[in-house]
C-alpha cells in the first residue's frame, strides 16, 4: 500500500486534463462543423458521416476519461480500481515523442471553433487553373446525356458533357443557363468573363475550378470577381487565347447571393 | 488575408477528413497491441524477408487503414517484434492494398476495371520490394526514433546463433517464440520495464474489462502524440499547397516523363487520404501509383 | 500513400534519414512502374 508520492500523481493528472479537454474540444470542433453545415466547405457530403462519427466517438472517449478521473479524485474506496489503472497505464509501452500533443490539439480545436471557413475565391481558382476540361467525374456520362435538356444543365453539367463531346459547335445555339461566380482571366479580352465554379471530390484540399467563358455586351468591370450571377444566354464559338471554345453569349445576367454549398460534386 | 483564409480552411479541412482514419488507425493499434499474442504473430510470420514483405503488404486486407491510420499500426507492428520488411510492406501497402479502397476505386473507375487491379498489384508490389530491400538492414534500430528503437528487441543476436550454430529452419521458426518467452536471454537496452511488458505482454493475462479500460487509455496516449504530429503536417501541407499555385506543378508535366513527375509531386502536396482519393484522381487522376495510368493520357488531352 | 502530412507521421516512427530512402525508393518505383505501363499498356 505504498502512497503514490505527489510527484509523479500531479503532472499525470494535469495531462490527463489535457487530454480530456483536447478530446472533448475536438468532438465539439467536428460536431460544430456538422451541425452549421460549415463541413459542406471542407468535405464532400459522402464523407461527412466519418467527421460526424469521429466527433460522436471523441465524446464519449472524453466523456468515459473525465468520469474515470473525478472516479479516481473523489472515490477513495475506488482507490484498488485507481491502482491497477495506474498499473495497466504503466503497462503500456509509451512513446512520448510528442507530451504536448494534446496542448496543440486543444489550441487548434479551440482556434477552429472560432474559426469560420470560407469558401475558395476567384484567385484560388486562377491559381488552380481553371479549365473548361474536367475528366471523366463520378457521376457517369450516360446518366446525365439524355437526361438533361440544354437550358436545365448546370455548370458543371455542361463541363461534363463538353468533356464527352468536345467538339463546340455541336452546342451551337443551344439555351444556356448556368450559375457561378465571376473570374476575370487576364488574357482574355475585357467583354468576356469566366463563370465558375469548384468541384470537389474529397475535401477542400482537392477542390477544382471549372469555368465556362461568357461573353458580355459591355465591359466585364461592371461584375466584380467573386460575385455571383445567373447567367442565361445562348452557346456560341469563339476563339480565346488562341484557343477554339464553347462560349455562353449572355443575354441576360442576374446577380444571385452565394449558395450555401458553393461547391460541386 | 485571404491567402491567409485559405490556408486555414485547407489545414481544417485536411484535420476533419484525416482525424476519423487517424481514430480508426489507433482503435486498430491498441487492439492489437491488447488482444492479439504476438508470439503467435511472430509464429506467423515467414523467415523470408521478401515474403514477409508480401505478408506484410497484405495485411491491409484485415486492418483496412489509410496512410493516416498505416503509422500507428506499422508502430505497433513493429514493436511487437514484426520483422522490418513485413512492417515496412505494411506502411506502404496498406493505405492501397485494402478493401475499402479497393471498393472506392471500383466505384470511381467503373468503366475501367482494369485500373483497381493495377492499383492494388503494383502497390503490392512496389511495397514488398521496397520492404525486402529495407530488410537488408539488419539492424534496423539506427534508422528509428530513439522511443522506439529502445523497445525493439534486438536482431542481432539472432544472428549470431545462426552463425554459430548453423541452425536449421525449424530451429529459426522457435526463435521467436523464444525471445518473447524467455525475457532473461534478450538483450534490451532500455526502460526495464518497458522492455518486460514487450516480451512478456503480461496484457494479455489480464481480465477483459481492465484490457479495454488500457485500450482506451492507449487510445488517447497514441491519439495525444500522433494527433499532436498531424496537426503539423496539415499545416505544412497547407501553407505548401496555397504557395505553390497548382497550375505551377502541373505545368510541370510537359511529356511522357515529366507529367509522371508532376502527378507524382501533385500527390505528395494534395495530401488527401487514400481511401478517398480515387475519386479526385478521376478528375485528373494525380495520384501517386497507378491511377497514373490513366491520368497521363487524359492530361495531355487538355492542352 | 505517401505525401506531406505523412512525412510528419512517419516523423514520428523513422529518423529522418530512413523516411528519405523510404520516400525515394517508392518515388522511384511508382516512377518506374507508371512509365512501363504509360509505354506498354496504355
Amino acid at each position: 500500500m505504498a502512497p503514490t508520492p505527489p510527484r509523479s500523481s500531479l503532472f499525470p493528472t494535469l495531462m490527463t486534463l489535457f487530454d480530456i479537454a483536447a478530446l472533448l474540444a475536438w468532438s465539439l470542433l467536428l460536431l460544430k462543423f456538422c451541425w452549421t453545415k460549415e463541413i459542406n466547405l471542407l468535405l464532400h457530403p459522402d464523407y461527412v458521416w466519418l467527421a460526424y462519427a469521429a466527433g460522436l466517438f471523441l465524446l464519449g472517449l472524453g466523456l468515459f476519461k473525465s468520469v474515470q478521473l473525478l472516479g479516481r479524485s473523489f472515490n477513495r474506496s475506488s482507490r484498488r480500481v485507481a491502482r491497477s489503472q495506474a498499473q495497466a497505464a504503466e503497462a503500456l509501452p509509451h512513446f512520448s515523442l510528442f507530451p504536448f500533443g494534446s496542448a496543440l490539439l486543444l489550441g487548434v480545436a479551440l482556434f477552429g471553433l472560432s474559426f469560420t471557413p470560407q469558401p475558395f475565391s476567384s484567385q484560388t481558382a486562377l491559381d488552380r487553373g481553371v479549365t473548361d476540361t474536367l475528366t471523366l467525374t463520378r457521376s457517369q456520362p450516360q446518366s446525365f446525356r439524355s437526361q438533361s435538356r440544354p437550358e436545365e444543365r448546370t455548370l458543371t453539367e455542361w463541363v461534363r458533357t463538353l468533356n464527352v463531346y468536345p467538339e463546340p459547335d455541336a452546342y451551337k445555339d443551344q439555351k444556356a443557363k448556368i450559375e457561378g461566380f465571376v473570374i476575370h482571366v487576364k488574357d482574355q479580352p475585357d467583354d468576356v468573363l469566366t463563370l465558375s465554379r469548384f468541384v470537389i471530390t474529397c475535401c477542400a484540399a482537392d477542390a477544382y475550378p471549372i469555368g465556362i467563358p461568357v461573353k458580355l455586351k459591355g465591359s466585364r468591370s461592371a461584375y466584380a470577381p467573386d460575385e455571383w450571377l445567373r447567367v442565361e444566354g445562348k452557346m456560341a464559338t469563339q476563339t480565346l487565347s488562341g484557343k477554339r471554345q464553347l462560349v455562353v453569349m449572355a443575354t441576360s445576367l442576374t446577380k444571385i447571393p452565394k449558395p450555401d454549398a458553393p461547391y460541386e460534386y | 488575408m485571404n491567402q491567409l483564409n485559405n490556408v486555414l480552411t485547407l489545414f481544417f479541412s485536411l484535420l476533419v477528413e484525416a482525424m476519423p482514419f487517424l481514430l480508426l488507425g489507433v482503435l486498430f493499434s491498441s487492439a492489437l497491441l491488447l488482444f492479439i499474442d504476438e508470439r503467435k504473430l511472430i509464429a506467423a510470420v515467414p523467415r523470408n524477408p521478401l515474403f514477409a514483405a508480401f505478408v506484410g503488404s497484405l495485411i491491409g486486407f484485415i486492418f483496412p487503414v489509410c496512410e493516416c491510420g498505416n503509422v500507428p499500426v506499422a508502430r505497433r507492428l513493429m514493436v511487437q517484434g514484426a520483422p522490418v520488411s513485413m512492417s515496412i510492406g505494411f506502411l506502404l501497402a496498406a493505405p492501397t492494398v485494402n478493401p475499402i479502397v479497393f471498393w472506392a476505386t471500383w466505384t470511381a473507375f467503373r468503366d475501367q476495371p482494369e485500373i483497381v487491379f493495377m492499383r492494388v498489384g503494383f502497390s503490392l508490389l512496389i511495397a514488398t520490394i521496397v520492404g525486402w530491400v529495407f530488410s537488408t538492414q539488419k539492424d534496423f534500430r539506427p534508422l528509428l526514433q530513439p522511443a522506439i528503437a529502445r523497445s525493439m528487441p534486438v536482431p542481432r543476436h539472432r544472428s549470431r546463433r545462426r552463425k554459430k550454430h548453423e541452425e536449421s529452419v525449424s530451429d529459426l521458426l522457435q526463435s521467436g517464440t523464444f525471445i518473447l518467452g524467455q525475457s532473461g536471454q534478450v538483450q534490451l537496452d532500455g526502460d526495464p520495464l518497458q522492455a518486460a511488458a514487450l516480451v512478456a505482454n503480461p496484457v494479455l493475462s489480464k481480465p477483459i474489462p481492465v484490457r479495454l479500460q488500457m485500450m482506451v487509455d492507449n487510445v488517447v496516449l497514441e491519439l495525444r502524440e500522433l494527433g499532436g504530429i498531424l496537426v503539423i503536417g496539415s499545416a505544412i501541407a497547407a501553407i505548401v499547397q496555397v504557395s505553390v499555385p497548382r497550375d505551377v506543378i502541373l505545368s510541370l508535366g510537359q511529356d511522357n516523363v515529366t507529367s509522371i513527375l508532376a502527378m507524382l509531386l501533385l500527390a505528395c502536396v494534395i495530401s488527401i487520404c487514400s481511401t478517398v482519393d480515387a475519386f479526385f484522381c478521376i478528375i485528373f487522376c494525380f495520384c501517386i501509383y497507378q491511377r497514373l495510368f490513366t491520368s497521363i493520357p487524359n492530361f495531355w488531352s487538355n492542352d | 500513400m505517401i505525401d506531406l502530412k505523412n512525412i510528419a507521421l512517419l516523423w514520428s516512427v523513422f529518423k529522418g534519414r530512413a523516411i528519405f530512402y523510404l520516400f525515394t525508393l517508392a518515388a522511384l518505383l511508382t516512377f518506374l512502374v507508371a512509365l512501363l505501363v504509360n509505354l506498354y499498356v496504355s
